[in-house]
């Protein structure tokens, strides 16, 4: 018998709520993909997961990627800038944290809007279309999608300021979620095994460091930068993070 | 699959609250099946009056 005719004892399954996440809001299905995809029985279950990421009420992202917006301890009046922001499960989160943030915050909860807002930049065109495209579901005004190279990410400028007052955006928070060799998809990717070689993680060193570099000058004094990729590889991350280090004396 | 329910929409709590449930998933489906099968019935019903009345020659 396949995976399409397996019988299914629904009472048996959970949604299982992880509970180190703040408000009670992540959950793991103990399901299989491949089974949730393919048997006859959890189509409707499939179905529902589809309508309610469709209609903004959920969004699918793996844990380990939940990591960063949790650490930055995100306030619902934050400039933030998620600098290589596609596909947008994180872009979404920070959104969210800003919306929920609002929501506990009594001082400003009668403000229509709140303060706070998201650039989120891609440096691909069609990753920052599709980054559009999943912000939508959100349907929130506190987000700005750009499309640039985050290395040299443009000074963006406040319209109405105060006279004296700085106009260039400096930022509370900000995702440095840089490109990689996803090398940590081996687990999930098993054909990567034979891609893998050292070139990989060495020809990205240097363009993650720029980043890197470039969302350090960003960052308001006092503000918080979480740095993260998908690899294992030390040269694409405490590397990455010791020469930054170095370079700024920290 | 992991997943998050969006909290920074005004009724996140409810949504979560229904996920929580340990049997969420055993009456979601029960009640799909009961409303796939109410369907069915009905359009047999609406199909056989369209067709009008059974006349025996």
């Amino acid at each position: 018998m396949g995976l399409k005719e397996a019988p299914v004892d629904y009472s048996k399954l959970r949604m299982d709520l992880k509970t180190f996440y703040p408000q009670e809001v992540l959950f793991e299905m103990m399901i299989p993909r491949e089974l949730l995809k393919k048997n006859v029985g959890l189509k409707k279950i499939h179905k529902l997961v589809m309508h309610m990421a469709d209609a903004g009420l959920i969004t699918r992202q793996e844990i380990v990627s939940m990591m960063p917006p949790i650490l930055l301890d995100v306030q619902a009046d934050h400039a933030i800038l998620d600098m290589c922001a596609a596909p947008g499960s994180k872009t979404a989160q920070l959104l969210e944290l800003i919306q929920a943030n609002q929501m506990l915050d009594r001082k400003i909860a009668n403000s229509v809007q709140p303060k706070g807002f998201v650039v989120a930049n891609d440096a691909d065109p069609k990753r920052a279309f599709m980054l559009t495209h999943q912000m939508n579901r959100l349907n929130s005004a506190n987000i700005l999608i750009t499309n640039h190279n985050a290395q040299v990410f443009p000074e963006l400028l406040y319209r109405d300021c105060g006279p004296g007052e700085d106009r260039r955006v400096r930022y509370d928070r900000i995702v440095c979620d840089v490109p990689c060799s996803s090398d940590a998809a081996i687990r999930k990717i098993p054909s990567k095994w034979r891609e893998w070689g050292t070139k990989g993680g060495q020809s990205l060193h240097a363009l993650q460091i720029q980043i890197l570099q470039r969302g350090l000058e960003l960052l308001k004094v006092g503000g918080k930068i979480t740095y993260s990729t998908c690899s294992l590889n030390p040269m694409e991350n405490e590397s990455v993070v010791a020469a930054t280090l170095k370079k700024y004396r920290g | 699959m992991t997943f998050r329910v969006n909290s920074g929409e005004a009724n996140f709590q409810r949504v979560s609250a229904m996920l929580k449930d340990p049997s969420f998933i055993e009456r979601f489906v029960e009640s799909e099946s009961n409303e796939e099968n109410a369907t069915a019935q009905k359009v047999d019903e609406e199909v056989k009056v369209a067709a009008g009345p059974v006349v025996m020659d």
